[in-house]
């Protein structure tokens, strides 16, 4: 009991946690995943080659979703490094820290392509049905296959093909068997109005923040906060809606992604808030009462002679079109 | 019936086992499946009722109406179908199993382990990690190195594991006593 197994052939996968990794391994006769609760203590569980029913791998957009968020923000940090060094006078230091922060970005981009697609395995058997976070990548999950189904068919035998052949589901299986899995959880058929509305208003407002940056109209910013806030609801409630529903996981992802983005942006609109408050406090203390002033205020200021506030419009304007463009392919290719 | 995992529709027999990424036929995700023997396994007629006892057969013990089929390698009761669990090669009965897995002999039932070096490691260096805490150090490194002397000869995961975590607490901890070993004694000679 207290001794550890030496059969034990570690698959080269793993899944980070904070402050752990959960590990999937080899047995002779069964694989174990370890699942690490902070690196303080373990949890197994075992599926016995010769009790595995089926293996799943269902390929996600995680990685791609991933890699254009790093992407997007490797652009804006090239978009904000280019403007401190041409407008100010940069310390060693700071330049220093924005280079590791770019490369930092660089090289979580690269490894993310050279990762290639991601994906989910799950393992089924008589009595569970259990994804298995190590194996997250397709590449990985090829490797994983070549290793597995040979120990399994080992095991149980290959694959009787005439009974697929007979049109019949093959996998029909006893009870509890692999049917118990797929009724435990149904998914509900939603409409996709909703999703439709939220990537045409982030497309409308990543045109609005342009036209606000180059005309500086109070009009126009007035109707870019309204926007703002309408679109932020909407994303509330589509992605309420789109929980446990049918929509396709791109476009699921995509309605994350926004409302991540909403958040981010309120949290820029609060530091860029306290940043004039610094840099201009008599101006700012005349309007802080006056909603209408402060819209004309931000409207009319030359948002090119300050970088942090180019930053924050750029990137709000790039990352809801960016958005914005995914969620309506999504959509068009759902519908056709 | 297996399903596809984004949509929960079935999959079609001419997607199974084919050792590529095929589309669902719903929302297009792309899947590979395979499916194994085990799924058309039936539960065996001895299995859904065992066999009652026509003469002077042995029975079960827990069901003295049926008949034996294995006898337990723990306890040596004998076992109808029903009863019988075969584990490891072995077949042992539902009271054995229930008290190997309390009493933790059963290494097939064993599903939780405390890692000591983790935690020795973990006590270690997280309070160093955030400055504020760095004075909870006189407290953490004693702490860090008890583990690591209490659990060195411990097996700690089931799967092979180096002693690696155990030497890094133990250094970085003792690192950490000398540094406040090191300021009593300039405190004391100033």
């Amino acid at each position: 009991m207290e001794g550890s197994n030496p059969d034990y052939v570690k698959f080269p996968a793993r899944h980070w946690k904070l402050f752990g990794t959960d590990r999937v391994w080899f047995a002779p006769d069964h694989l174990l995943l370890v699942v690490s609760n902070f690196g303080i203590s373990e949890d197994y569980k075992r599926f016995y080659f010769k009790d595995i029913q089926a293996v799943n791998v269902m390929k996600t957009v995680a990685a791609k979703a991933k890699a254009i968020v790093g992407s997007v923000l490797l652009l804006l940090w090239a978009i904000l490094a280019a403007l401190l060094f041409s407008f100010s006078d940069m310390s060693v230091g700071g330049t220093i820290l924005l280079v590791l922060i770019g490369a930092g970005l660089a090289a979580y981009v690269i490894s993310r392509f050279v990762r290639g697609p991601s994906c989910r395995c799950v393992v089924y058997s008589s009595v569970q049905r259990q994804v298995l976070s190590p194996v997250k990548s397709i590449k990985t999950a090829d490797r994983f296959l070549e290793k597995l189904v040979p120990q399994i068919e080992a095991v149980q035998g290959k694959p009787d093909i005439s009974l697929m052949d007979q049109g019949e589901n093959h996998i029909q299986a006893p009870e509890p068997a692999l049917a118990s899995h797929v009724a435990e959880k149904p998914l509900k058929q939603i409409s996709d109005k909703w999703h439709w509305i939220l990537y045409l208003g982030l497309l409308l407002l990543s045109a609005l923040v342009v036209a606000t940056m180059l005309m500086r109209s109070p009009v126009i910013s007035l109707a870019e906060t309204f926007i703002y806030a309408a679109v932020f609801i909407i994303n509330i409630v589509a992605v309420v809606k789109q929980t446990g529903s049918t929509l396709p996981t791109s476009l699921k992802s995509a309605g994350f992604v926004s409302l991540v983005l909403m958040i981010l942006t309120v949290f820029l609109g609060y530091v860029n808030m306290v940043y004039f408050m610094f840099q201009t406090p008599d101006e700012m203390a005349k309007i802080a009462n006056n909603t209408w002033e402060m819209v004309k205020y931000f409207a009319q200021l030359d948002v090119f002679e300050y970088p942090f506030l180019l930053w924050v419009n750029v990137f709000l304007a790039a990352s809801c079109a960016v958005v914005g463009i995914w969620g309506v392919i999504g959509l068009w290719r759902k519908e056709e | 019936m297996i399903a596809c995992e984004n949509c929960r529709t079935p999959i079609s027999p001419e997607q199974i086992n084919r050792n590529e990424y095929t589309p669902c036929g719903y929302c297009g995700t792309l899947l590979q499946t395979h499916v194994f023997p085990a799924a058309n396994k039936q539960v065996s007629d001895e299995q859904k009722q065992p066999e009652i006892i026509v003469t002077d057969e042995a029975g079960c013990f827990y069901h003295p109406t049926k008949k034996a089929v294995a006898p337990c390698s723990s306890c040596g009761r004998f076992l109808c179908a029903l009863c019988d669990i075969e584990m490891d090669g072995k077949h042992i009965c539902f009271s054995c199993m229930e008290s190997g897995a309390e009493n933790n002999e059963l290494d097939q039932l064993e599903n939780h382990r405390f890692l000591a070096d983790g935690l020795a490691l973990r006590i270690s260096f997280l309070p160093v990690l955030l400055p504020m805490f760095i004075w909870f150090t006189c407290i953490t490194a004693p702490i860090s190195i008890f583990y690591v002397v209490r659990y060195w000869n411990r097996t700690n995961s089931i799967t092979p594991r180096s002693r690696w975590r155990f030497v890094a607490a133990f250094m970085f901890s003792g690192l950490q006593l000398l540094g406040w070993a090191a300021l009593i004694l300039m405190a004391v000679f100033k």
